[in-house]
């Protein structure tokens, strides 16, 4: 007998490449995913500069209304709020493809297309800020579930379902009427009712049984695990299976739903604020700016197919992203492509 | 071996799981995983558990090491009642017993690298010195056949086989008494298993291990075990010493097992029983003798009275009203 392992070779000769890197290689070398996420660079910094847009090429205020004002094309003055070929009210100045005025103006004659880098900034801040909350709860939800079991489990467990009966939208409006007229206070915690964490909160919390259901069955299976029972066999405390054997196996789902989260948040933020519940007027987002085409859509219809093209785009980018993410990081779908059985 | 007191004494041990929910059809329904099973193991000795799949032999390996509670009887550990003690009672004591699991993809996590998965059992056990865990740790990878460099390894870089020299080195960090191994190499290629087999019994002879061995291979169990016990259907129908055991069966359902097993000789005449039917289900087991529905040579008196498991005239201990004698040959 000899204690040389004979299937031995053909361990890789190279030095270790956690699961971590070996998924974040394998992301890149996606080229969907890549062109995915260079595309949602290039919106995340359109967005940032909007004040630059804004100042240097449009030279306008987009938050104030310009009913009066004239801008210059080809030489002549062009009013910005025309009379309306109907004879009834005024009609905001069509896309120009100028540097001011880039997509027309709207109603209040204000600028589209700055409005519309402002109003990204916010769908944006808010789909991440909502995701963030949705699965920071969703993951200590469904941990706690899963891995504590018995009346703890049952209680949270039936709380998700609860929540989860609602039909989302739903639940959100219900959620956004209430705090959106009243604000929220809850102790030294207050928010004014046109702050955007009103929509974050909501956002993020209405979709928490959507993740931490998934979580807490994924927590149930690996508790129930060889290696989670490897480790009860050694003496290792409770606490540190939760750390070490739990936590990082579901880790890797959080990620797999955070673009995916992130695409969903922000169609449901669009929703809300065009159903002004979402974003606050004079602020901006997405779907406000789509509500304010609304009224201009046989005149002017940039004004509400801008935002929902960029809506569209961004939604679709990060659902390119989000498959990526999937097969480079599942668990189920990975670990075992390595091994040469 | 039989002067000393048992390693292990299993006395009358019941476990029991609830399946189905009380609003499915059918309802709720307990499953008698394990009904009365008793038996011991000597220190230093290989105690064989076969039976085929489902019969409660990973149940019961795994109550041994109180991964699953039982719901009756007694399990004694070197003494120690460990049948009902606190985790934190049982803590020391977990030295003294491991696990070697079946599946060497699924008992290794896969986000950590083989040293850290390694030091978890030192660092459990108040063992944090680093510099000495990495020393004990490579002396481990030595032990398994395995270089120390690959403790900087995760898991999804190693075969079957490492997996489960690692799966062993785990086992072995804490340098136990006894060490359960459910089915250790029915994961592998079989080319792979004797070499696990051969080291997990040189392992046993330089450690002095004690091994329950679980499997339904009966041939790698006449290779390591010095006794066997056989399952059915959660009970213990026949146990002794391999060579009895295995060549001169006592209960029928030992030598229906043996007869299934392939000859490896073409030319060799079998005289092959073949049971009928499927084993009953343990939500529901027979009356009398779990056996007699598919037993060859069953009585009237098997299916009202239940044969307990003790010693026969010939010296056999075995589970039967009507045990065969020599030969071990079915009708």
């Amino acid at each position: 007998m000899s204690l040389t392992s004979e299937d031995g070779a053909r361990v890789a000769a190279e030095p270790a490449s956690g699961p971590w890197r070996a998924a974040l290689r394998k992301l890149v070398q996606n080229r969907t995913a890549m062109a995915a996420a260079l595309v949602l660079v290039l919106v995340v910094l359109a967005c940032i500069a909007a004040p630059l847009y804004a100042k240097y090429v449009a030279h306008t205020d987009p938050f104030g209304s310009n009913l009066d004002g004239q801008i210059t094309i080809g030489g002549k003055s062009v009013p910005v709020m025309q009379p309306s070929p109907t004879g009834l009210g005024m009609t905001p100045i069509g896309p120009t493809w100028r540097a001011q005025y880039f997509l027309g103006a709207d109603n209040q004659g204000r600028d589209v297309a700055a409005r519309m880098l402002y109003g990204g900034r916010n769908s944006l801040l808010i789909a991440t800020g909502s995701t963030l909350i949705c699965l920071a709860l969703a993951g200590l939800v469904g941990v706690v579930a899963g891995f504590s079991g018995g009346i703890v489990d049952t209680v949270l467990a039936r709380a998700l379902d609860v929540l989860w009966a609602f039909p989302v939208y739903m639940l959100a409006i219900s959620l956004s009427v209430v705090l959106i007229s009243h604000g929220l206070k809850l102790g030294p915690f207050t928010l004014q009712a046109d702050s955007l964490l009103i929509p974050v909160i909501i956002i993020g919390v209405v979709y928490v049984p959507y993740v931490a259901r998934p979580i807490r069955g994924q927590v149930i299976s690996l508790a129930r695990s060889d290696f989670v029972l490897a480790s009860r066999c050694l003496g290792v405390a409770r606490r540190r299976i939760l750390l070490r054997d739990i936590v990082p196996n579901v880790t890797t789902t959080l990620i797999v739903f955070a673009p995916l989260m992130m695409a969903l948040n922000m169609l449901t933020e669009a929703a809300l604020s065009f159903l002004s519940i979402g974003v606050q007027p004079p602020a901006a987002s997405w779907g406000t700016i789509i509500l304010d085409g609304e009224g201009l859509l046989y005149t002017r219809p940039m004004v509400a197919l801008a935002p929902g093209i960029a809506i569209m785009i961004t939604v679709v980018m990060l659902n390119f992203l989000g498959d990526g993410v999937r097969e480079a990081f599942d668990p189920r779908a990975k670990l075992r492509v390595k091994s040469d059985r | 071996m039989s002067d000393a007191p048992p390693l292990l004494q299993v006395r009358n041990l019941t476990k029991h799981f609830n399946v189905g929910s009380r609003f499915a059809s059918g309802g709720r329904q307990v499953v008698q995983a394990l009904d009365d099973v008793s038996f011991d193991v000597f220190a230093g000795e290989t105690l064989g558990l076969v039976g085929e799949s489902g019969c409660g032999k990973s149940t019961l390996g795994r109550c041994l090491l109180r991964l699953y509670d039982a719901d009756g009887g007694r399990i004694l550990f070197n003494g120690h009642d460990i049948t009902a003690m606190t985790e934190r009672a049982l803590r020391p004591l977990r030295a003294d017993m491991q696990m070697v699991f079946q599946d060497p993809y699924a008992s290794l996590n896969p986000r950590r690298r083989i040293g850290d998965l390694l030091a978890e059992a030192l660092i459990a056990h108040g063992q944090t010195d680093a510099a000495a865990n990495r020393a004990r740790l490579a002396e481990l990878m030595g032990l398994v056949g395995l270089a120390p460099d690959h403790l900087d390894r995760f898991p999804h870089e190693f075969s079957g086989g490492q997996r489960q020299r690692i799966g062993i080195a785990r086992a072995l960090a804490l340098n136990p008494k006894l060490i359960v191994a459910d089915e250790p190499v029915s994961a592998l290629d079989v080319s792979i298993q004797a070499q696990v087999v051969n080291l997990l019994a040189d392992l046993q002879e330089r450690l002095a291990l004690t091994y329950v061995f679980i499997a339904h291979d009966l041939s790698v169990v006449r290779h390591i075990a010095d006794r066997v016990a056989v399952m059915y259907l959660g009970t213990i129908v026949e146990i002794g010493a391999t060579d009895d055991v295995l060549h001169e069966p006592a209960h029928p359902y030992t030598a229906a097992l043996i007869s299934a097993v392939p000859e490896p000789d073409p030319l060799a005449q079998t005289a092959r029983t073949i049971l009928q039917g499927e084993p009953p289900s343990p939500a529901n087991p027979p009356s009398g003798c779990r056996f007699h529905t598919r037993c060859p040579i069953a009585q009237p008196r098997c299916a009202g009275e239940r044969p307990n498991l003790s010693a026969d005239a010939a010296g056999r201990t075995v589970a039967c009203h009507f045990p065969l004698t020599a030969g071990g040959r079915l009708p």
